[in-house]
């Protein structure tokens, strides 16, 4: 009993001095935590007074992407918790500082020796590259088959440029092990899918490695895009397939030195060295007038001012993707070339101009124009499909617009051989006399 | 110590600035916790310092890259009109700006550039409809002898035409015949209200030769004009409806704000070739108890009067107007209707 009450005794003793002593925290201490609390509270306050005060971004520039903004409340969107959802999109795009905090969190992260963000690795010296996921083949399939439609529809030549990626030219730079899909294999179960049709295929990795000691850099080191530099050196072998010749001296032209691409803003690794972008100014002029689905009236430049000067001057080509454009040149009596394409051919169009008299441009992506009037007004003596292999192996928008365009065939049955009656007189021939003015 | 003794109102202040210094610093020792949340923030200070200067940083473009922007802005600056010109005449480089103007002696429409090279003394004054004040007779005959032989050339195409509507028996084009046909409009812009915007609705053009304002009164369609123009067309089609009868008291004032929008176009470019669609009238039903719209046949002579007189040719479409190729509103045209104006506007334009 005694040793009890003797142990009962210390333990309350104890306590009381852990109570006097405020759990173990001097009054020096006690001052400085009061302060601290002090200094979070304004913290905390002052950010959200910041981001009452400071007004809200329309776009983010560096990820190249619309913000949400304030959601606009009713009874229903409170209730379903969609204004709760879209809230907390709208505080994590409007934080004050978003920026500085998405670089210093991609900072924190290849400090730790994160080597991969959003399916860019950060490679040597810094080079970004992005990865290629795994193909799906039922998409290789469909596209190739609307391609297969296609070529049966309308009798041209047909050929298909594949550029390969940084990931697969520029292997050497990618970190130890860094998992990625092969554009090898991809490359070629697409040529050996198009052969049966009759399309030329040209795999630019050949190309490109036999450049790759001569032009430096192949790819932009922050962006998904290969260089003009890259482009121009595979002239010759685009020209082969198009049954073009290579002639003419083109000069490079540095038109900007601080250019940081897509691949720096969709990881969020930062690169201490900036992008050089060059445009290939030919030794003899050519007259172009360029019109397009989403541009006023005709101009006479392919390169964009605006573009240039964006946060994205790989624009200056082409100021964009465009769903149509429409070129014609004083090249006349060289026929017509019809190109599907994604962004890699933007820079690569200048290098045409001198071989055809007119060129149509589709980039099936924002393509809403009708394709088979298009085919019918003109008989091309060139169809191109010009991709890089990242983009082509996850595009479903060229199979669809195809696709759209073999249904309105097969529900107009046209007479066999289309493309002789295009540009001639139609049924109601007495209609119409005399040539077409144009 | 030396210095205590050499100066000594400054040292005693300074030591104690530095006793001061050491307290803090041996409290901030006594506690670990204190220091490391002191050096967490630090370091974010400055990282945050660092990424936000780092931001503004990259917005500063290089001097090394001025000459390639120059040759960006060199061309941009670009005169496509006059690129057109070097175009069409097989491929002379566009130097400079100084290209002279208008140089297509051999086009039939040549005798319609004198008449607005100015475009600025032919804008109609108040009251005055007729935008041709600059010409001379010569062209005027010149002008109207051409307007003669299309119209003659036209009369003699268009009987099947004629026929499709007299039997309305229309068939709706092939997309082979309307492929050819958007060839034939390739360089040509139809312009105006509700009554274009048809054109491009029904899908005979594609919004890069189709510009209109629904609703619209022709006076207020400037801007269509400039954004038609910009696209160097060879020919305008105007084609506006019963707007203008709401919009404008009189006929005059009609005619009136038709030579002006007439005259931008000639302004622009005095070599294109204009043509007016007439204002069709309202249905009979309509016109029962709309009288406001049943005053259009007025309207429509005002602007047949106005073509007359001015490098204009008025394209008349009267005669395919048929009670049973309306919409239900009594002021619009179904597709019929359209097919039929496709292919007679083609015979201008061919």
């Amino acid at each position: 009993m005694i040793t009890k009450q003797t142990n009962n005794q210390t333990i309350k003793q104890t306590k009381n001095q852990n109570k006097k002593q405020g759990r173990g925290i001097s009054p020096e201490n006690k001052r400085f935590y009061k302060n601290l609390g002090r200094i979070f509270a304004i913290f905390f306050c002052g950010f959200f007074l910041l981001h009452v005060i400071l007004p809200d971004g329309d776009m983010s520039a560096s990820e190249k992407r619309m913000l949400n903004r304030f959601p606009s409340i009713s009874k229903g969107s409170v209730f379903s918790g969609s204004f709760g959802e879209d809230f907390e999109e709208y505080a994590s795009d409007q934080m004050p500082f978003r920026d500085a905090f998405v670089s210093l969190k991609t900072f924190a992260d290849s400090v730790t020796g994160k080597k991969e963000s959003q399916g860019v690795y950060r490679g040597k010296g810094g080079f970004l590259i992005e990865k290629m996921n795994e193909p799906d083949p039922a998409v290789l399939e469909t596209t190739t088959e609307a391609i297969r439609k296609l070529t049966g529809m309308y009798p041209s030549s047909y050929s298909f440029v594949l550029v390969p990626n940084a990931v697969s030219i520029y292997k050497e730079k990618l970190p130890a092990f860094a998992p990625t899909a092969s554009q090898e294999a991809y490359s070629a179960a697409l040529g050996e899918k198009l052969a049966p049709a009759g399309v030329q295929f040209l795999d630019l990795t050949e190309a490109l490695m036999a450049a790759k000691e001569t032009v430096d850099p192949l790819y932009y080191r922050t962006d998904h895009h290969w260089t003009t530099q890259a482009a121009y050196a595979c002239r010759p072998a685009i020209d082969g397939t198009l049954g073009n010749p290579t002639e003419g001296n083109w000069s490079p032209l540095l038109v900007s030195d601080s250019f940081i691409g897509s691949l720096a803003s969709k990881s969020g690794f930062s690169s201490r060295k900036t992008d050089s972008i060059y445009v290939y100014v030919p030794e003899t002029p050519v007259n172009y007038l360029i019109s397009g689905s989403s541009r006023e009236g005709k101009q006479a430049s392919l390169y964009s001012e605006e573009g240039l000067k964006s946060n994205d001057p790989y624009t200056v080509f082409l100021g964009g993707n465009d769903g149509y454009l429409h070129i014609e040149t004083d090249q006349a009596g060289k026929g017509s070339l019809l190109v599907f394409k994604d962004s890699y051919f933007n820079c690569y169009l200048p290098f045409l101009l001198h071989e055809y008299e007119t060129i149509d441009v589709i980039d099936p992506r924002y393509f809403c124009d009708d394709l088979q009037s298009l085919l019918l007004q003109n008989q091309y003596r060139n169809v191109l499909f010009f991709y890089d292999v990242n983009t082509f192996s996850e595009d479903t928008s060229l199979s669809l617009v195809l696709g759209e365009l073999a249904e309105k065939e097969e529900s107009t049955v046209l007479p066999e051989g289309v493309s002789d009656t295009a540009g001639t007189v139609p049924e109601q021939g007495e209609l119409v006399t005399g040539e077409v003015e144009q | 110590m030396k210095k205590q003794i050499s100066k000594e109102g400054t040292v005693k202040k300074g030591v104690r600035k530095q006793a001061f210094l050491k307290d803090s610093l041996s409290d901030i020792r006594n506690d670990r916790k204190k220091l490391t949340i002191l050096v967490f923030y630090m370091i974010f200070g400055l990282l945050l310092l660092l990424f936000l200067i780092s931001g503004m940083h990259r917005k500063h473009s290089s001097k090394a890259a001025a000459e390639g922007e120059a040759y960006i802005t060199a061309e941009a600056a670009k005169d496509p009109a006059q690129v057109l010109q070097a175009i069409q005449a097989g491929g002379t480089a566009v130097a400079d700006g100084n290209q002279a103007d208008g140089q297509n002696t051999g086009d039939p429409a040549s005798g319609l550039q004198a008449v607005t090279a100015d475009g600025s003394q032919a804008v109609a004054g108040e009251g005055g409809i007729s935008p041709n004040q600059g010409m001379t007779d010569a062209n005027q005959a010149a002008s109207e002898e051409v307007e003669n032989a299309l119209r003659a050339q036209v009369q003699a195409q268009m009987g099947p035409l004629a026929a499709q509507i007299e039997s309305l028996e229309i068939p709706l084009l092939s997309p082979e015949q309307l492929a050819y046909y958007q060839q034939v409009f390739a360089n040509t812009v139809v312009v105006g209200d509700s009554m274009a915007q048809a054109v491009y609705d029904y899908g005979f053009l594609d919004g890069n030769h189709v510009y209109f304002i629904r609703g619209e009164a022709i006076g207020n369609l400037g801007g269509q004009v400039d954004e038609a123009m910009a696209m160097l067309p060879s020919s305008v089609i105007f084609f506006s409806g019963l707007n203008g009868t709401d919009y404008y008291e009189t006929p005059e004032l009609y005619a009136a704000a038709y030579a002006e929008r007439i005259n931008q176009v000639l302004a622009i470019n005095p070599n294109t070739k204009v043509f007016v669609c007439s204002m069709t009238p309202p249905s009979n039903e309509l016109a029962i108890y709309r009288e406001d719209l049943a005053r259009s046949p007025e309207y429509d002579a005002a602007l047949q009067a106005l073509c007359a007189s001015s490098p204009a040719i008025y394209m008349d479409l009267n005669w395919m107007v048929r009670q049973q190729l309306y919409l239900p509103d009594g002021i619009h045209f179904g597709e019929e209707f359209y097919t039929v104006w496709m292919q007679y506007a083609a015979l201008f334009l061919s």
